[in-house]
């Protein structure tokens, strides 16, 4: 129980963000035809996950492929994560590193001017027309008789003990992908649910651990299907 | 003519055409408040949240901007609230979707969204009085015994705290709720009633007309309240221009005007300079231009900054931020002549402002003008070498040799 009540406290704040876009039929916040017009080579940024996960690069890599993958096969162009990251490093090389080196804690005055000129500069290094941004979020939606359905799929909850069906609120997890302009303006946001963050010991719900995550392949790829169906 | 006369016929007036709600004495009728202790709970509840706000940071400090509400305000009221004892605060609020609304003790809130998009005195005028008439006419109070009546409160009061809160911050937490339920959710979507709503607009001309402004202002001060749909359809911090309908809230307020310069005599009233109400309210064109920045509303933000700089034109970060809002709506340029004039413009007016060097030197890199580029960025380097970013423009200027 300890282990629950940790989880939804951290989690709690962003349930409101994530909910508001979570149902968008309309994945496409341009007409679809101006963003095959306008869009035709993408710059993933580095994959970004809610505060609640530690995301191992394993994951992300993953995800990053399979998104890149889809892409591809719809003809974009796709500039990987690995090109910003890069600049990232050789800007924190000049800044001298954005930790203290004495606390280690972070200089966020520093991390910020990074951050910043970062995007500049991939925008002024690389020609292409959108960055497109991978997010792992967390939501919290209903349970009905041990069965979830959230962001275009329906998952049972995995369960120990007692058989007996319950229904409740649950977290679970989806994939976000959104697409922005040089001005930040979002073009494409679409959700594809990745699975539960719960299960069911007997008839308490737990949280997960974090290493028993998004181990499965295959919801990887079904979720980065729904993210990216419009296309 | 007597100081309350008009406020009271008004209230009058509306009481006698109103079958439903709660009947509560104005302000200026009675002789103290709060009058019970339900409405001191009311209170006390609406003081919590205030303090919340304040915590939270939301809430800026703009003495200079207070002082000049106060001072309109004062102009309108008059001594009417005198024997109340009770001290009328107008809090400014960081946050770019035009609203106002009243604490039931009197204190107003004002977006600076709101306070920017007005023309002159007078049409931010009728916003203040708007309000000044909810609180006079114990609107929030009012509206707690209705829903009481109903049977959709009972006794709790934390439905107040929540509207204001989904007013000002957007946020929709149910955690905040208390015992309101289902009234918040109504409250939340509609705010006061249709009649309180007609009652504080009819009033608010009222305001208007004591202190000498013109009542045909109200009109295009509602009328830009339309601007809110700039923002999400479901935001809660529309609130204000939704309940009721705005275009029915508008019709409303041209027949009162109508009705007012027929029956009541009133005659056209002053509009002043649009200039004193941009010197009154500056530090807020200021802060809401860097929200607008924030919100890529960059029109809006021209239209601030132009508003500033007609009576601070010596100031150079609103030359900047101007700058700014033409370099953010074409980050690639090609074209960056607006952006670089502006930048230009506020180095002129400060040579020291390191920042103008940087954006221009950004985007002179973008254009390929390398010497240029090189020029701005070790101006740059001079006035800001210890810069978190003077490292990254290091690297720029070597790939620039």
């Amino acid at each position: 129980m300890k282990r629950w009540r940790i989880f939804c406290t951290g989690m709690g704040v962003l349930l409101a963000s994530t909910l508001a876009m979570a149902d968008s039929d309309d994945a496409f916040l341009i007409e679809k035809k101006q963003f095959k017009k306008q869009v035709n080579t993408l710059a993933l940024t580095p994959v970004d996950a809610d505060g609640y996960f530690d995301m191992s690069p394993e994951v992300a890599a993953k995800l990053e492929a399979e998104v890149t993958r889809r892409l591809e096969k719809r003809g974009y162009t796709v500039i990987p994560s690995s090109v910003l990251a890069g600049i990232r490093r050789t800007m924190e090389q000049q800044v001298g590193g954005i930790t203290d080196g004495e606390t280690g804690e972070i200089d966020f005055a520093k991390a910020q001017a990074v951050r910043t000129h970062a995007f500049r500069e991939l925008w002024y290094q690389r020609d292409f027309d959108a960055l497109a941004n991978i997010r792992v979020s967390i939501s919290h939606v209903p349970m009905e008789d041990d069965e979830v359905e959230w962001d275009g799929t329906k998952q049972d909850i995995p369960h120990e003990g007692r058989r007996k069906k319950y229904s409740a609120q649950v977290y679970v997890s989806s994939v976000a992908v959104g697409i922005y302009d040089a001005t930040l303006k979002p073009l494409y946001l679409r959700y594809g649910g990745l699975e539960p963050l719960m299960f069911r010991g007997g008839e308490q719900l737990e949280a997960l651990d974090q290493e028993r995550l998004f181990q499965d392949e295959k919801k990887i790829r079904e979720a980065v299907e729904i993210a990216l169906n419009p296309f | 003519m007597n100081k309350h006369f008009v406020l009271i016929a008004l209230s009058t007036l509306f009481f006698a055409s109103s079958a439903q709600g709660a009947k509560l004495d104005p302000a200026y009728e009675i002789e103290a408040l709060p009058e019970n202790e339900e409405e001191t709970a009311l209170w006390e509840r609406a003081h919590g949240h205030e303090n919340r706000l304040r915590e939270a940071g939301t809430i800026l400090d703009m003495p200079q901007v207070e002082q000049y509400v106060a001072g309109l305000a004062d102009r309108m009221l008059g001594d009417s609230l005198d024997h109340l004892g009770v001290e009328l605060k107008f809090v400014i609020v960081e946050e770019p979707v035009l609203s106002a609304w009243a604490y039931p003790y009197g204190t107003i809130g004002l977006h600076t969204g709101l306070l920017v998009r007005m023309d002159n005195e007078a049409q931010f005028a009728a916003i203040l009085a708007h309000e000044l008439s909810h609180f006079m006419q114990r609107h929030t109070y009012a509206e707690m015994l209705d829903a009481e009546k109903q049977g959709k409160i009972g006794k709790g009061l934390g439905f107040l705290a929540s509207l204001a809160l989904a007013k000002e911050t957007g946020s929709w937490n149910k955690g905040v709720m208390d015992a309101a339920g289902e009234f918040w959710e109504n409250l939340s979507t509609s705010g006061y009633s249709k009649d309180n709503e007609y009652v504080a607009d009819e009033e608010g001309l009222a305001l208007m007309a004591r202190a000498g402004y013109s009542i045909d202002e109200a009109i295009p001060a509602f009328e830009a309240l339309a601007e809110n749909a700039a923002y999400g359809a479901a935001d809660p911090r529309k609130m204000w221009s939704s309940h009721p309908r705005l275009e029915d809230r508008i019709e409303n307020l041209e027949k009162d005007i109508r009705k007012a310069k027929r029956e009541k005599g009133y005659v056209a009233g002053e509009v002043p300079e649009p200039e004193i109400y941009y010197r009154g309210i500056g530090p807020a064109l200021m802060v809401n231009a860097k929200l607008d920045l924030k919100e890529r509303q960059f029109g809006r933000m021209r239209d601030a900054l132009t508003r500033y700089l007609a009576v601070h034109d010596e100031d150079a970060e609103a030359h900047f931020l101007l700058g700014e809002s033409f370099r953010n709506e074409r980050p690639l340029g090609p074209d960056f002549a607006q952006a670089q004039a502006a930048y230009r413009a506020a180095l002129e007016r400060d040579p020291a402002y390191a920042p103008a060097y940087e954006e221009l030197g950004m985007t002179l890199r973008i254009q390929r003008h390398d010497e240029q580029a090189t020029a701005a960025f070790e101006n740059y380097l001079e006035v800001a070498s210890d810069a978190p970013d003077a490292g990254i423009i290091r690297g720029y200027l070597e790939g620039l040799k």
